[in-house]
């Protein structure tokens, strides 16, 4: 021990802390201005919709038919109304709930179920790893805008079956990501040196595995949120999503479609919101992604 | 085959008996058959409680899947590990038992630390998983970080990537100590490191050693510091042993031309002692498919055809002195054996 250069000595009260990965990554993350724009459209939209009861008067499925399609700015309807005199505003705010739980829940599954398989796909290696990318190579096959049409379509429009279509969708580029990224960690001298310690699978796969795959998984189920928003609105429109008069954003898209040439401002309201959302995701993603790039 | 006749030491920690490993790797082509590729066979060997066996030969020799086996990271096809003379079972209680027992400090020191750990937390995880409580563990893990020199208000609670090449291989000896190991095996542990910093490790290896009455086997392609560490050197080609024997011995004498080969090529820093006999040339053969006879056969200038008939059998030089080659043994054949 002798020959251990002591370095200068640290005063008694000092114990040197240092900063986590992911404390780090929020603080590069509010630096970056586009992100920080993006979590505060977002941070509005989704609040707005959630509060949606405290900030219109008006029952989002109920109108004047007197009052139809009343321009942006008419006295008591602040972006106007639609084809049944229904009060955009409402209509927006209420179908903004739809549309992005429709969006976000079924990346929340797909990660759940695609994390999971794929983290097992990735940690077992072997027969258990060619049964499961095997088997998610079949779904990825399919060009995914077809097979979440054909999954709704055969299940029915509805609320559950669009989720149920999208999950499906977006399974297999989940467990792709996630095997892949596992595989690399795997193969790590620390996972190695924890077997070594005695520590069961499950052990390892919760300390040592998912802390190190969170980021690459993260990144990417972000950047699909914007995919699946698109897509249930897509869904909506085609009639295999929402059944009127349920507010969407993509079903209000497709019954504006008549107003196009006397209201084309109303009719592409829902759309605009549609692109905000997505776009803002997508930008989100991104700056989560630079910000996690630096050790 | 070889038979590896035992030698007495005062109590043997860990032995092995004709440990083997082959791999299979798939043939280029589609249909193509497996093929093996023999990484260790027949490794016998007796660590004696308190010393410290050297693990010397070239990239590719087997020397890191043997510390795998004797790790019991991976299964050998055959032969059985010893600790303290029981066999080794393959029951998860017995490996849990085995593990505490045995641990390993790996070359790479950055990627041999989870980089989402902070340093106390890697050095904890082995203790928790052994039922430490948590709080306890923590008050070891700063205990260990001392002893390797590395104070705990400093170091504790930083991440990996943020300290030294040389404090990451410090810690990662605190890790493997923290389960009160009996052997610890050293995987090229100090060969990333420069050589001020490998120094101040080894003494500090030496030190710990004494201190928590540790066994290490030391691998390592660095022969000037396998002698300075070992009490006995093993000297392994083509996943084989071919010469064994007391530090001393081994290097004052070495027997097999490998070996002497080996040792020749070791750089002097005395001008006076240049490297005079030529170096090896070529390659070993492929470990793949493997022919019978001495892998060492096509580099040795003293091969000849009982060579690439059989692989020699092992010959005792002295008490504590071992080799596997025809020129030693009197029996062989070999024209020039003696």
């Amino acid at each position: 021990m002798t020959q251990i250069a002591k370095s200068f000595d640290l005063p008694a009260e000092i114990v040197i802390l240092s900063r986590g990965y992911w404390s780090s990554v929020l603080r590069r993350l509010l630096k970056d201005k586009v992100s920080v724009a993006c979590m505060v459209v977002l941070a509005i939209i989704i609040l707005a919709t959630i509060f949606a009861p405290l900030l219109s008067l008006y029952d989002p499925a109920v109108g004047t038919v007197i009052h139809r399609l009343k321009p942006v700015g008419t006295e008591g309807y602040l972006l106007g109304t639609d084809e049944l005199g229904r009060d955009m505003v409402t209509r927006l705010l209420y179908g903004g709930r739809m549309s992005l739980l429709m969006g976000i829940l079924p990346v929340l599954f797909a990660l759940l179920i695609g994390g999971t398989l794929g983290t097992i796909a990735g940690y077992a290696g072997g027969r258990t790893n060619a049964i499961i990318m095997r088997s998610t190579d079949v779904v990825f096959a399919f060009p995914s805008v077809l097979l979440a049409v054909a999954i709704a379509g055969a299940l029915g429009a509805g609320f559950t079956n669009v989720l149920v279509a999208l999950t499906v969708v977006l399974i297999p580029p989940v467990v792709r990501i996630t095997e892949s990224a596992t595989t690399q960690v795997r193969s790590l001298d620390f996972v190695e040196a924890a077997r070594a310690s005695g520590a069961g699978s499950f052990t390892i796969i919760r300390v040592h595995i998912l802390g190190n795959i969170l980021g690459p998984v993260l990144v990417y189920s972000s950047s699909l949120l914007s995919v699946a928003i698109i897509m249930a609105a897509g869904l909506s429109f085609i009639g295999l999503g929402a059944k009127p008069p349920t507010p969407e954003w993509g079903l209000m898209l497709n019954t504006l479609r008549g107003a196009i040439y006397s209201q084309p401002l109303i009719a592409a309201l829902p759309g605009v919101l549609i692109f905000i959302v997505s776009l803002s995701f997508n930008l989100l993603s991104d700056g989560l992604r630079s910000a996690m790039d630096v050790q | 085959m070889t038979k590896l006749k035992k030698i007495d030491f005062p109590t043997p920690i860990l032995e092995a008996e004709g440990l083997s490993k082959t791999f299979q790797v798939r043939g280029s082509g589609f249909f193509e058959k497996p093929k093996q590729v023999y990484a260790v066979s027949d490794f016998s060997f007796t660590l004696a409680k308190g010393s410290t066996m050297g693990i010397v030969g070239e990239s590719g020799c087997g020397k890191s899947s043997t510390a795998r086996l004797l790790m019991n990271l991976i299964k050998p096809d055959a032969g059985v590990i010893k600790l303290e003379g029981n066999v080794v079972g393959e029951s998860r209680a017995e490996l849990n038992a085995f593990r505490r027992d045995v641990q390993m400090v790996f070359q790479d020191s950055s990627a041999s630390l989870n980089p989402r750990l902070t340093i106390e937390q890697s050095i904890m995880f082995g203790p928790v998983v052994h039922g430490m409580e948590k709080a306890v563990a923590k008050e070891a893990a700063h205990a260990f970080l001392s002893k390797v020199g590395l104070e705990p208000r400093r170091f504790a609670n930083r991440y990996p990537h943020e300290v030294s090449g040389g404090q990451r291989q410090r810690i990662n000896i605190a890790r493997a100590l923290a389960l009160n190991p009996k052997v610890v095996i050293f995987d090229e542990a100090v060969s990333a490191l420069d050589k001020s910093i490998e120094a101040q490790v080894l003494n500090l290896l030496m030190d710990l050693k004494e201190e928590f009455q540790l066994s290490y086997i030391f691998i390592s392609h660095d022969l000037n510091v396998v002698r300075y560490i070992s009490d006995h050197v093993l000297v392994m080609y083509l996943g084989k042993i071919i010469e064994f024997g007391r530090a001393a011995d081994v290097y004052e004498r070495p027997s097999h031309p490998y070996t002497k080969a080996l040792l020749a090529s070791m750089p002097s820093s005395d001008p006076n002692f240049r490297t005079l006999e030529p170096p090896i040339v070529g390659d070993p053969p492929s470990p793949i498919d493997l022919p019978p006879g001495c892998g060492f056969g096509p580099r040795c200038k003293f091969q000849s055809d009982i060579c690439n008939a059989q692989f020699p059998p092992r010959t005792d030089l002295s008490e504590h002195h071992s080799v596997a080659c025809h020129l030693s043994d009197p029996s062989s054949g070999h024209p020039q054996s003696r």
